[in-house]
């Protein structure tokens, strides 16, 4: 199955909130919706879940209008979506109701997901009672509960300690790999990295950058050497000015062009005693700070 | 459908366990019977006030102070006993302030002080609703003058008499409705609409509202068609308000029931369980409906807010136009005449109309046509409200920050539509 979107508008009184957003998420893989606060991410998952509708655009399930009635959807939202003073097995089951259960299915999922999510306790307490972590657990099976097609999940992991975190993570990886669509919106790179082969970068209502994220990093240029040494200030000394130490204590060097980067790496590791030395390949976090910062933030990292 | 009856069910339930609903609807049916019974049972054990005194009849004093009187005082006297069999009347002079204390300590009920053939004086404590020995008063002396007078044109007893004793018989051919009786029962019905209504939704306010805060809303949003979600939220709280009125007339109309023979005495209690049963019928037709137009225009209201805090400046205007509708129909009836032009209009205007047309049809006789046109306007009204209700709630996801505008909400309903 394939959900694309393409070309999707909305304005909010005069401000154009959605400027022609285009991409597309295949089952068993996850898509990660980057960009910074206010670039639409919320505003794009709305128009897709029918909160309401973009201002024109398409959204189409297998290249057909999706139809809103047989694709089922789960949503995590960022924020909290639960009510803080009914039990917890009760809204579990009402949301899955909702969804299409039928009541005695709802309940025999909702205490099986208790219960793998080690939960079992809290079953008759109210979300008011439990730790935000806690109460992003069972935001996350209101979202998978009824088995759903379509999984959004927007900030699954923040606020969670890194066990629950894992435990977490377990379950989105297996909707993943059960043939899901997965899109996955986060500002924790490490999550992106991990869940999503594909991306897309959002920047005030435009996609900046989208594909593989393998891809996206291949596309930068290969012309700096990153290196661990113990001689690091004979390197700095030898290199001069395309050479410089960064923070974590590690050199880069620029290479004039990408073809001398292997023989630059020779030359290097016969020199001096070197612990690492690799060619230069941006994190997730560079290529977002490239795509989804404002013009000025851009200027400063290249 | 399968979804507005999960909604129903999960929304009646929580007002089911909503403590505060569960326990104000106890105390209240609670504080209605006790009400009945305990007086009720007060007056079935020990006798009514009426039967206590009689074991010590209650005493009355009388005196003739005006001298002209004094020839034909053991006739007045006769006259005086035989008006007031439940009392013992002693003739006693008196002087006011002796009599004052005597009155207010209790020994005595009250005191006549005939001062000439067709003047006297009334003392007594308090003048109670159904005080009616003034008038009984009134006729004897009047009765007395009369004859006096007959017996110096020259009349014999007899034809006096014949005279006096003249009677009248009439009956009374109703059309309409016994205003006194219907007033009663109706001013508690529309009590009871009003409370219930308000209280049940402003409730329905709150759950929109903290649908809205928590952000459940946008969950439920993407689950389910927002008409379901306010129609069966909207008719759950119609059933637990029609719930809690039950529960409290009904637990009423058993204490009352219990007790019915110490209360034989109070009129006014028993006009208002004296209800017929047609009026029940519309009472309950103009409390759904009612309820229903209400409880939409609330909790659209609340969708518009994004915080709990903010909700009593939207729902405000609500109260106001429901409190309005309230004045006008207790005016009405309290004035005794529910057919005034202003209540005529307002039976036909939806927001006023469950409680004013339910006035008249209680206390006047309605047109079979206006009752059906004030129904037919109100359902209909109540099922566009719902709709744009349900629009409102869906569009209000996207409004968070300040209370928008009324221009700014009706763009919005357009914009949907």
């Amino acid at each position: 199955m394939i959900l694309e979107v393409r070309d999707l508008r909305k304005s909010f009184g005069t401000k154009e909130v959605l400027k022609g957003i285009t991409f597309s998420a295949e089952s068993g893989e996850a898509l990660g919706l980057l960009g910074r606060n206010g670039a639409g991410k919320t505003t794009t998952i709305r128009i897709i879940l029918d909160v309401f509708k973009g201002n024109s655009g398409e959204i189409l399930i297998d290249g057909k209008p999706i139809n809103y009635d047989e694709i089922t959807y789960g949503y995590l939202p960022e924020e909290r979506g639960l009510y803080p003073k009914k039990k917890i097995i009760d809204q579990l089951v009402y949301f899955a109701e909702l969804k299409g259960m039928s009541g005695k299915n709802a309940r025999k999922a909702a205490d099986q997901w208790l219960e793998r999510l080690e939960m079992s306790e809290y079953r008759n307490k109210k979300p008011q009672e439990l730790s935000k972590g806690n109460q992003q657990k069972i935001q996350l099976i209101s979202a998978v509960i009824h088995d759903p097609d379509v999984l959004i999940l927007d900030e699954p992991f923040s606020g969670l300690d890194p066990v629950n975190a894992l435990m977490l993570q377990k379950v989105v990886q297996e909707e993943i790999t059960k043939g899901k669509i997965v899109l996955f919106s986060s500002h924790q790179m490490n999550y992106i990295e991990e869940f999503c082969n594909n991306i897309i970068v959002m920047r005030d209502g435009e996609v900046s950058v989208g594909g593989r994220i393998d891809d996206i990093k291949d596309s930068y240029p290969k012309d700096r050497l990153v290196i661990r040494s113990m001689d690091s200030d004979k390197i700095l000394e030898e290199y001069g000015d395309t050479a410089s130490k960064q923070a974590d204590g590690s050199i880069f060097i620029s290479i004039p062009s990408e073809e001398q980067r292997f023989a630059m790496m020779a030359e290097i590791t016969q020199k001096y005693s070197i612990d690492s030395i690799s060619v230069w390949r941006p994190s997730l976090l560079d290529i977002f700070v490239e795509y989804a910062g404002d013009d000025e933030a851009k200027g400063e990292t290249k | 459908m399968k979804q507005f009856w999960t909604v129903f069910k999960f929304e009646f339930m929580s007002f089911m366990k909503n403590k505060s609903f569960v326990i104000s609807t106890l105390i209240i049916a609670l504080c209605a019977s006790l009400l009945l019974i305990v007086p009720g049972l007060i007056s079935s054990f020990l006798g009514s006030d009426n039967n206590k005194k009689k074991d010590e009849t209650p005493t009355a004093y009388y005196m003739i102070s005006n001298d002209g009187l004094k020839g034909s005082d053991e006739a007045l006297k006769a006259v005086f006993k035989a008006s007031y069999p439940d009392y013992k009347m002693v003739e006693k002079n008196f002087d006011k302030n002796a009599i004052k204390k005597l009155i207010q300590k209790g020994d005595v009920d009250f005191a006549l002080d005939i001062t000439g053939p067709t003047e006297y004086t009334y003392y007594v404590d308090n003048v109670e609703m159904y005080d009616d020995n003034t008038q009984v008063l009134d006729e004897v002396m009047k009765q007395f003058a009369q004859s006096s007078a007959m017996v110096q044109a020259g009349l014999s007893q007899k034809d006096i008499q014949g005279i006096l004793s003249t009677k009248v018989d009439h009956k009374t051919v109703m059309f309409g409705e016994n205003q006194v009786q219907n007033y009663f029962y109706t001013y508690v019905m529309i009590m009871g609409l009003y409370m219930v209504i308000i209280f049940l939704g402003q409730m329905v306010a709150n759950t929109v509202a903290t649908e809205k805060s928590t952000r459940a809303m946008e969950l439920l949003i993407t689950s389910v068609k927002p008409q379901y979600m306010m129609f069966g939220k909207v008719l759950a709280a119609c059933l637990a308000g029609f719930l809690e009125l039950f529960v409290i007339f009904g637990s009423s109309l058993l204490s009352w029931n219990i007790t019915k023979g110490g209360w034989k005495d109070n009129k006014i209690i028993n006009m208002i369980f004296d209800m017929p049963n047609y009026l029940f019928v519309y009472m309950l037709l103009f409390f759904v409906l009612g309820f229903m137009l209400y409880a939409f225009l609330f909790a659209a209201a609340a969708s518009c807010v994004s915080r709990q805090e903010d909700l009593s400046s939207v729902s405000t205007p609500v109260t106001l136009i429901y409190v309005f509708g309230f004045l006008i129909t207790i005016v009405g009836i309290s004035s005794g005449n529910v057919d005034t032009t202003i209540m005529k209009v307002c039976s036909m205007i939806p927001f006023t109309s469950p409680m004013a047309m339910f006035a008249r049809i209680s206390m006047s006789t309605v047109p079979v046509i206006e009752i059906a046109a004030s129904i037919g306007i109100l359902i209909v009204s109540t099922i566009i409200i719902g709709i744009g209700a349900a629009k409102i709630y869906r569009a209000g996801v996207t409004l968070y920050g300040n209370a928008p505008s009324i221009k700014k909400i009706i763009g919005l309903l357009k914009k949907q539509a």
